[in-house]
């Protein structure tokens, strides 16, 4: 008999409407978008009310969610507007608010009926902290990134909440929460959305006789990002709620090829438990999509050396992404695509849209905007047609050929 | 009546320090973060005994994160803490209150999320659930301190002495570097150095954690604090010389407001790396706003 297996929420960043759309075109269930105030990416493009409304009304005609964090830590000046600023959200149909403060639960329950998500920024690890919160009118948890696979099921054994886990992205090195370096380094407050990643700074380590550690590289605190890639199938037989995509101010790039990968998996999973296999070309399209390396983490270790990153600040800019395809005509056959990075005729590459699908070809014609015929694309936002066989659509990635694969 | 409480490196510091202090904070092994040491139930037991009989104060720290391997043990802890005459039990994770509510505990609960602090509702909040005491955030300046007190019924305690907090991580961030390089760990203590600032780093059984490069000194405003009804002024004597922490704890008890510059530049003599936090320093969040 087959396994009854219930999907799990597939929850990715969206740091504008485009990238919302993207989110949802290539799978995402729901996503969290930072509102005007009170999100902890306060140095980033974030949603206004009037985009929040489109968002919700946008994301509810195709049955998906918005969340909205209010995850900061308020300090007693926001109090003021806390209140008009949660009946706004409410006002704007969002489907739930993502707190950490409790004055924001607080105030969540007194004027609003929105429904509360626990940020990770409180740092659930255990049952008893889980059944807490369950108490003070949270319906989700999100799960500190530190939770490990047994203490997971031992809350998901014991509390009925729903949970929800990280599955992909850039980890804090420290207790999220417990971390303000980034106030007394930089004078920017960590929990009010301020944080400059002082976890990726360099520094001298010297011992307590005043030595200098003398090292190939400086010491830092620094992470490799996280992959869950080989444990969603666990996580979906735990019972998960929802998994969680990392990086608010991601590019839509990457956001169409997280979400898409895991989105296979989960359906591939899903829809057939017993034959399920792990395909290993996935890894290799997000570690080409990740500026930095991935690894599983606290899910299944105590994060040793292995788990470090100690190239500082030197990370990989991504050159694989080479295009979006902005439309495509059907009789022609020609798509016109926007230039992010260098591509020439010849190129092997990529093409891959929102439901599944992905066309390999060769460039054997590449034609600019005055209809000449051109050798190579190395302008930024260029636009230029190729020919393209098989249908594709506006919003459509073109990438570099993964070469293993050639 | 604003209180003195001292967080001690060892029961000779208690002893020396009992006349001088209405309150000690200790650390209980394997559950207590931050301290310069922890002490096993037994050693607690005799300690809080000591400072029941000079009527003193006592609050135990259970503030690290807890999993759920380590529930049971923090149970055990806390049916035993409730034998013992102490006035509060610090807690950061939510386990500690969820198991206080469930069995109805006598002691009370100060809430210790120490950089979660920063605003009068939140305060209120746990008040509301009956946690009588709460441990402010040194991330905010003198002025939303004294606002949060005029607006809370909460007892606060406020570190007004001592290296503060900054970091803590699940992770051995040292052993990992060093374990990396093939480098040999000489103890759990090391300083990150940058910009000529030095930032203590342990990496133990619990983690990495770090402390501020700098000293906070509050003592000059300590005078304003007790006039607005601060509870606890918390002084920490971990990292700082047994003789040096003894004067200033003397000088926080003496502190007038005739005497306050004077005693205040003194521990500016005292010691090279002081300053006052952010007592008068606004965090920023938004950059562009404030460029």
């Amino acid at each position: 008999m087959n396994k009854v297996i219930k999907k799990p929420e597939l929850l990715a960043p969206a740091g504008d409407l485009d990238r919302l759309k993207i989110a949802f075109m290539y799978g995402a269930d729901a996503v969290y978008i930072g509102g005007p105030m009170f999100g902890l990416r306060a140095n980033t493009t974030n949603f206004t009310i009037d985009e929040i409304k489109e968002a919700t009304k946008f994301a509810h005609k195709l049955g998906k969610k918005v969340y909205v964090t209010v995850n900061i830590i308020l300090h007693n000046q926001e109090l003021e507007i806390l209140e008009s600023y949660l009946k706004e959200l409410e006002g704007a149909n969002v489907d739930a608010i993502i707190v950490s403060d409790p004055a924001v639960l607080d105030a969540a329950r007194k004027y609003t009926k929105l429904e509360i998500h626990l940020s990770t920024q409180q740092s659930t690890l255990n049952k008893e902290a889980a059944e807490f919160w369950k108490e003070q009118g949270v319906t989700r948890l999100v799960m500190a990134r530190e939770t490990s696979y047994e203490d997971l099921r031992d809350i998901k054994n014991n509390v009925d909440i729903e949970l929800e886990t990280f599955i992909h992205g850039a980890m804090c090195a420290g207790v999220s929460g417990r971390c303000v370096l980034s106030n007394f380094l930089t004078n920017r407050d960590a929990n009010r959305g301020g944080c400059s990643q002082v976890c990726r700074f360099t520094f001298d380590l010297v011992d307590i006789n005043n030595e200098k550690v003398t090292a190939e590289r400086e010491f830092t605190f620094c992470t490799k990002d996280l992959i869950m890639l080989k444990h969603i199938p666990k996580l979906i037989d735990l019972g998960i709620a929802a998994l969680k995509i990392e990086g608010r101010m991601r590019s839509a790039y990457y956001i169409a090829t997280v979400v898409s990968i895991y989105r296979k998996i989960i359906d591939e999973y899903c829809n057939n438990p017993e034959k399920y296999q792990y395909n290993e070309k996935y890894e290799q399209i997000l570690s080409r999509c990740a500026n930095r390396e991935s690894i599983d983490q606290f899910l299944v270790t105590d994060c040793n050396k292995d788990y470090q990153y100690y190239v500082g600040r030197q990370e990989t800019s991504n050159q694989d992404f080479l295009g979006v395809v902005l439309d495509y005509d059907k009789k022609t056959k020609l798509a016109t695509i926007q230039q992010r990075n260098y591509f020439e005729k010849g190129d092997e590459v990529e093409i891959f849209g929102p439901n599944h699908e992905e066309i390999s070809l060769t460039i054997d014609e590449i034609i600019d905007e005055e209809g000449n015929l051109i050798d190579v694309v190395r302008h930024p936002l260029q636009i230029v047609k190729i020919k393209v066989n098989k249908e594709i659509k506006a919003n459509y990635f073109m990438r570099k050929k993964i070469k293993e694969y050639i | 009546m604003t209180k003195m409480m001292v967080i001690p490196k060892n029961f000779e510091m208690i002893k020396k320090l009992v006349d001088k202090s209405d309150a000690f904070l200790i650390g209980i092994e394997n559950f207590s973060v931050n301290l310069p040491t922890s002490f096993s139930l037994e050693e607690a037991k005799k300690i809080i005994s000591f400072l029941n009989n000079h009527e003193k104060e006592v609050f135990i720290s259970l503030n690290k994160n807890i999993k759920n391997s380590e529930l049971e043990n923090l149970e055990e802890i806390m049916f035993k803490l409730n034998d013992f005459k102490i006035q509060g039990v610090l807690y950061y994770d939510m386990a500690v209150v969820n198991l206080w509510k469930k069995h109805r505990f006598k002691y009370d609960l100060v809430w210790a999320q120490e950089h979660f602090a920063t605003n009068y509702n939140t305060c209120n909040y746990w008040k509301k659930m009956g946690i009588n005491y709460g441990l402010l955030s040194t991330e905010i300046t003198l002025d939303e301190i004294i606002e949060i007190i005029k607006n809370s019924k909460m007892k606060f305690i406020l570190p007004l002495f001592g290296y503060l907090p900054m970091f803590a991580s699940f992770r051995h961030l040292v052993n990992n570097y060093l374990d990396y390089f093939e480098k040999e760990k000489i103890s759990n203590s090391y300083y990150m150095e940058k910009e000529g600032k030095k930032y203590m780093v342990i990496d133990d059984n619990h983690g990495t954690f770090v402390y501020s490069s700098n000293i906070i000194n509050g003592l000059l405003e300590s005078v304003k604090l007790k006039e607005v009804g601060l509870s606890y002024i918390l002084l920490n004597s971990f990292n700082i010389d047994d003789e040096k922490f003894e004067e200033v704890v003397t000088m926080f008890n003496e502190v007038t407001i005739e005497n306050s510059e004077e005693l205040d530049k003194k521990i500016y003599e005292m010691f090279n790396n002081v300053d006052k936090g952010f007592l008068y320093t606004k965090t920023v969040y938004k950059v562009k706003e404030n460029e």
